[in-house]
C-alpha cells in the first residue's frame, strides 16, 4: 500500500506544474455551460422538458461536465507506454501496473475540487440556486467521488486498447460521443430503446448518476443509482484486468 | 547467477498477401528470434552480449528479465524463474533500456529515488542512506535536486544508474546504455558501470552495438547471430585469437598517388594507408620493402584489431557458412 501512495503523492506533485492548465481548461468549462445555458434558455422558453426545470437542466449540465473535466487523458500516455514499450519499465518493478495506473491518476481529484469549487460559482451566477437538501448534497458528492474514479478507469481501458490495436485513441473519441450526449441531455430525453443500450454503459453512470442525484434527488432511486455505479466499476475494473493479462502475455515490447 | 539451458524463443507473425482475402486470411508464419542458446553467468561477472539487429539479443534479455516468456527451455536468474517469479526477480534485479527512461521527467531525480524506495519497499530511513551513498559514489550531489528534463543526456543517464542501483540488485541487464552518447559521456557511464560491479560485486548483463563499451567494460563476450550464440569467451582470448591479424598504418611526408597494393585496404588518405595484414603469413619487412617504392615513409605502426573488426570478421564467417 505504501507504494501506491507514494505514487499518488508523486503524481500530485507532478500536477501541480500544469496548475495553470487548469485554470485556462477552467475557461472552456465556463464557455460551454454558458453556450448550452444559452440554448435551452432558446429552446425552452420558459416550459419544462421530461419534468426538467431550466434551471434544473443545466444544474443538471454544469454537474455532469465538471465529472468529464475532471479526467486526465490519461488513456494516451498509457496507450504509448504499451506501443513503444515503455511499459517493460513497469513490468520489471515489483508494483502492479493496473493498481499504479490508477493511483497515478488519483491526483485528478485535485482537479475536480477545482472544478467543483468553479461549476458551484457559475451555476450560482448563471441560474441561481435550485431546490437541494444536505442529503442531496452528500450523495451528489459520492457519486461525483465514484464518478471520477470511473472516468480514471475509463481511461485505463481506452489506454490497454493499445495492446489489441495499431490505434485507440477513436476509441476515445465513440466513448466521448457518448458522453456528450448524456452530458447534454439527462438519460430520460431518450427514447426507451436509447435508454436501456445507456443503462449498461459505464460511461452513463459516471454522468448521469451525480447530476441526477443532484437535480432531482430521491432517496430511493439515489441509492439505486450509486449502487449501479459502484457495479459499473467493479465490471470494468474486472474488464481492466482480465485486458491487461491478455495484453502482457502478448507483449511484445520494442528495443535493442 | 544466470543459467541459460536449451532456450528458445518463437514469434508468430501474421504475412498479408496481396488482395480481400490475402487481408481478411493472412499467413501465420513462425519465426525463431532465438534457437537452442545455452550459457552459464557468474557472479560478478561482466558480459557483453552482442549481435547484429535482429540476432535475437533484446528477446533474449526479455527473457532474462520476465518482460517475454520462453517458449521451450529453462532460464534461471538469482536463482529464479523469470516467467514465473518476475515480481520476487524484480528486486533481484536492474535494467536500464538505453532509450528508454526509467525516471519521472518532470520531478527531480531525487524524488524518482524516494518513489523507486516505496516500490521496491525500502525502510525510508535506509532509502535515505542508500541514496545519500549513492549520489556521492556517482559525484551528482549538485543535479539530483534538478528536474530530469532539465539535465544533460549524460547527467541523465548516471541519475539512472544510480536508480537502478537503490534495491542493491544482484544482477544488472543493460541494454544499450550509451546510445545516442558522446564519447565524454560515454567514458562517464562505462567508468560507473566498472564502478557498480568493482564496489558492489553486482553482475551484469549489457548488450550494445557500440563495442568500445563492450571492450573496456566487458570480461567476456557472448556473440549471438540468428538467434544462435556463435560465440562465447574471454576477451582477451577472443583477440588473443586474432592476434596475428593487424592493422599497419604507413605515413608518408607527402602524398601518395598511383599505386597499387595486393593487400586489404581499411583506409587510404592522401599520405596514410592502412592495411589488413595476416603477420604470421607476411613479414613486416616485406610490407616495408612493397611500400618504401611508393614513396618517403616516416611513420610505420602495427596495431592490434579493434574488437569491431574482430566480430566483423566473425560475423562474416559464420554468413560464409565457417
Amino acid at each position: 500500500m505504501r507504494k501506491y501512495i507514494e505514487i499518488f503523492k508523486y503524481s500530485m506533485k507532478t500536477q501541480l506544474k500544469f496548475i495553470l492548465d487548469y485554470f485556462v481548461s477552467l475557461i472552456s468549462f465556463g464557455i460551454h455551460i454558458f453556450v448550452f445555458n444559452e440554448l435551452w434558455d432558446y429552446i425552452l422558453k420558459g416550459k419544462e422538458v421530461a419534468g426538467y426545470t431550466r434551471e434544473e437542466l443545466i444544474w443538471y449540465i454544469i454537474i455532469a461536465e465538471f465529472i468529464t473535466y475532471s479526467t486526465f487523458k490519461s488513456y494516451k500516455k498509457i496507450g504509448e507506454m504499451v506501443k513503444n514499450g515503455t511499459i517493460a519499465n513497469m513490468l520489471i518493478k515489483p508494483v502492479d501496473f493496473i493498481n499504479y495506473t490508477i493511483a497515478e491518476n488519483l491526483s485528478v481529484y485535485v482537479k475536480a475540487l477545482v472544478n467543483a469549487v468553479f461549476a458551484i460559482v457559475l451555476g450560482l451566477i448563471l441560474v441561481g440556486p435550485i431546490d437541494v437538501t444536505i442529503q442531496g448534497i452528500i450523495f451528489t458528492v459520492i457519486a461525483s467521488i465514484i464518478g471520477v474514479f470511473i472516468g480514471i478507469l475509463i481511461q485505463t481501458f481506452v489506454g490497454l486498447i493499445a495492446f489489441f490495436t495499431e490505434e485507440n485513441s477513436s476509441f476515445w473519441l465513440i466513448i466521448q460521443k457518448f458522453t456528450f450526449f448524456l452530458v447534454f441531455t439527462p438519460l430520460e430525453f431518450y427514447p426507451e430503446i436509447v435508454q436501456k443500450i445507456f443503462s449498461i454503459l459505464p460511461t452513463t453512470y459516471l454522468i448521469y448518476a451525480p447530476a441526477r442525484i443532484f437535480t432531482r434527488f430521491e432517496i430511493g432511486e439515489a441509492i439505486v443509482l450509486l449502487g449501479l455505479e459502484i457495479l459499473s466499476g467493479l465490471v470494468l475494473y474486472g474488464i481492466i484486468r482480465l485486458m491487461y493479462m491478455k495484453g502482457v502475455r502478448k507483449i511484445n515490447v520494442n528495443g535493442g | 547467477m544466470i543459467e541459460i539451458d536449451n532456450l528458445n524463443k518463437t514469434f508468430v507473425k501474421q504475412i498479408r498477401k496481396k488482395g480481400f482475402k490475402g487481408f481478411l486470411f493472412p499467413e501465420k508464419k513462425e519465426f525463431t528470434a532465438v534457437n537452442n542458446i545455452s550459457f552459464n553467468v557468474k557472479k560478478g561477472e561482466i558480459i557483453g552480449f552482442v549481435g547484429p539487429n535482429g540476432a535475437g539479443k533484446s528477446t533474449t534479455i526479455k527473457m532474462l528479465t520476465g518482460i517475454i516468456h520462453p517458449t521451450s527451455g529453462k532460464v534461471t536468474v538469482a536463482g529464479l524463474d523469470p516467467s514465473k517469479d518476475r515480481k520476487k526477480l524484480a528486486y533481484k534485479i536492474g535494467c536500464m533500456f538505453g532509450q528508454k527512461s526509467g525516471l519521472w521527467m518532470h520531478l527531480p531525480a531525487i524524488d524518482t529515488y524516494m518513489l523507486l524506495g516505496a516500490m521496491y519497499d525500502i525502510e525510508k530511513e535506509e532509502l535515505e542512506k542508500r541514496i545519500d551513498k549513492l549520489v556521492k559514489e556517482f559525484g551528482i550531489e549538485e543535479i539530483v535536486k534538478i528536474p530530469v528534463r532539465k539535465l544533460s543526456l549524460g547527467q541523465r543517464m548516471i541519475c539512472e544508474i544510480v536508480a537502478i542501483m537503490l534495491h542493491n540488485p544482484e544482477i544488472l541487464f543493460l541494454d544499450e546504455p550509451t546510445i545516442g552518447l558522446d564519447i565524454m559521456v560515454k567514458e562517464k557511464v562505462r567508468k560507473a558501470i566498472l564502478d557498480v560491479n568493482e564496489k558492489f560485486g553486482t553482475t551484469i548483463f549489457l548488450t550494445s552495438h557500440d563495442l568500445g563499451d563492450i571492450e573496456k567494460v566487458c570480461d567476456r563476450i557472448i556473440i549471438i547471430d540468428g538467434g544462435r550464440i556463435i560465440k562465447d569467451e574471454n576477451i582477451e582470448e577472443l583477440k588473443h585469437e586474432y592476434l596475428s591479424e593487424k592493422f599497419v598504418e604507413i605515413i608518408y611526408d607527402e602524398n601518395i598517388e598511383n599505386v597499387e597494393f595486393d593487400y586489404s585496404i581499411v583506409s587510404k588518405e592522401e599520405n596514410k594507408v592502412i592495411i589488413k595484414v595476416d603477420v604470421s603469413k607476411i613479414k613486416m619487412s616485406e610490407i616495408l620493402e612493397k611500400f618504401m617504392k611508393y614513396g618517403n615513409i616516416i611513420d610505420i605502426e602495427a596495431l592490434p584489431l579493434p574488437l569491431e573488426e574482430v566480430i566483423y570478421d566473425i560475423y562474416t564467417r559464420v554468413e560464409g557458412g565457417e
